[in-house]
């Protein structure tokens, strides 16, 4: 079994189940998780991980307290939160992101381009 | 009638609203995105079948599915307009100032004292938001704080930046809590709206700052920054 590409953090399973499965359709290796908790444990298992893509509101916190994690366990991700709150864009430190409700289409092209070609900041 | 208007009473009318609103919308765009991926996938595999070119109804209906979810989605876009109707003024502000009105218009104190310490600074921001967003932090302190004791709020001023910290004499909250209770219409006391801190959050985040709890000693110390120049 191929490493993720994407570890995709939801605690909504229809809204997460559903894209993981747009992704994988696409090509694209996902990794689902459903809480914070179970992020936390994830990142350091997966430092080849190209991108993350997290729900702004998750129940016990918010998507973006995983950044600092993820900017010390995976060099090479990118951090994009997938949110339906305008105010989310705003947030700094964050590479993007995709707006809950945009044309599924539009999300799967945007997440292969940030898959095929992977951050440098590290 | 002829009512005065009160910019105070109208900032934490419009607060209110955004957090229901904030919800609804959360809560909405994720069954309505949901829809929309599964439907996406469904057409993806369906346009591989027979199915696609011998019932003209079927792409027909999947186009169906899309626009009408996609007008629910243009709804809640209406609604999120409704609630930026009010103008907001960024304004360079005197931190002391706003402190004093952030006191004089919370609840009453009881037996708690409140001590203050501002730094002079030129915060940023709407001066009805950012008397709100401290209202709401004083009185989580002062109802946190037993009769007899103190509450301490300080103004800092940093690079780039002021903060506002608000110090409690409580039982103290873990930052994992904080997370939770930061959510609208999450409280640890009854009765209580649990709106204040999320209302704080989102004035500060509107103003280039961030609501943060940080460690204490003494109780619970929140630190509420909002950006000192530049648009929002």
């Amino acid at each position: 079994m191929s490493a993720p590409q994407v570890l995709l953090v939801d605690d909504d399973d229809a809204s997460r189940f559903t894209l993981a499965a747009l992704l994988e359709d696409a090509g694209v290796v996902v990794r689902e998780i459903a809480t914070l908790e179970e992020a936390r444990a994830a990142i350091p298992e997966e430092p080849d991980c190209l991108l993350v893509l997290a729900d702004y509101h998750l129940d016990e916190g918010l998507g973006v307290d995983l950044l600092p994690l993820v900017r010390q366990h995976m060099p090479r991700a990118r951090f994009v939160l997938v949110s339906g709150d305008v105010e989310a864009g705003s947030l700094p430190g964050i590479d993007g992101v995709l707006r809950k409700g945009d044309d599924p289409r539009v999300a799967i092209a945007r997440v292969q381009a940030w898959v095929s070609a992977p951050s440098d900041a590290g | 009638m002829n009512r005065s208007r009160d910019p105070a009473r109208e900032a934490e009318e419009l607060a209110v609203t955004e957090e229901v609103l904030s919800l609804l919308r959360h809560d909405a765009r994720n069954k309505l995105s949901a829809a929309r991926q599964a439907g996406a996938y469904l057409k993806s595999r369906t346009e591989r079948t027979d199915l696609w070119t011998s019932d003209a109804r079927v792409p027909r209906f999947f186009s169906i599915i899309d626009e009408q979810l996609l007008l629910a989605d243009e709804i809640l876009e209406r609604h999120e307009a409704l609630a930026r109707v009010h103008e907001r003024s960024p304004d360079l502000l005197d931190p002391a100032r706003i402190v004093a009105m952030a006191i004089a218009a919370a609840q009453p104190m009881g037996e708690v004292r409140v001590d203050t310490s501002v730094d002079p600074g030129r915060p940023q921001a709407d001066p009805h938001e950012l008397v709100l967003a401290l209202r709401c932090l004083i009185d989580n302190a002062v109802e946190a704080t037993p009769s007899g004791k103190r509450v301490e709020l300080r103004g800092v001023a940093g690079d780039g930046r002021y903060a506002f910290l608000v110090e409690d004499q409580g039982p103290g909250l873990h930052p994992d809590d904080f997370h939770r209770v930061v959510r609208p219409f999450v409280s640890t006391r009854v009765g209580r709206r649990g709106l204040g801190l999320a209302i704080a959050r989102r004035v500060a985040s509107r103003w280039g700052g961030a609501l943060t709890c940080l460690p204490s000693e003494s109780g619970a110390l929140l630190e509420l920054t909002v950006g000192v120049g530049g648009a929002p």
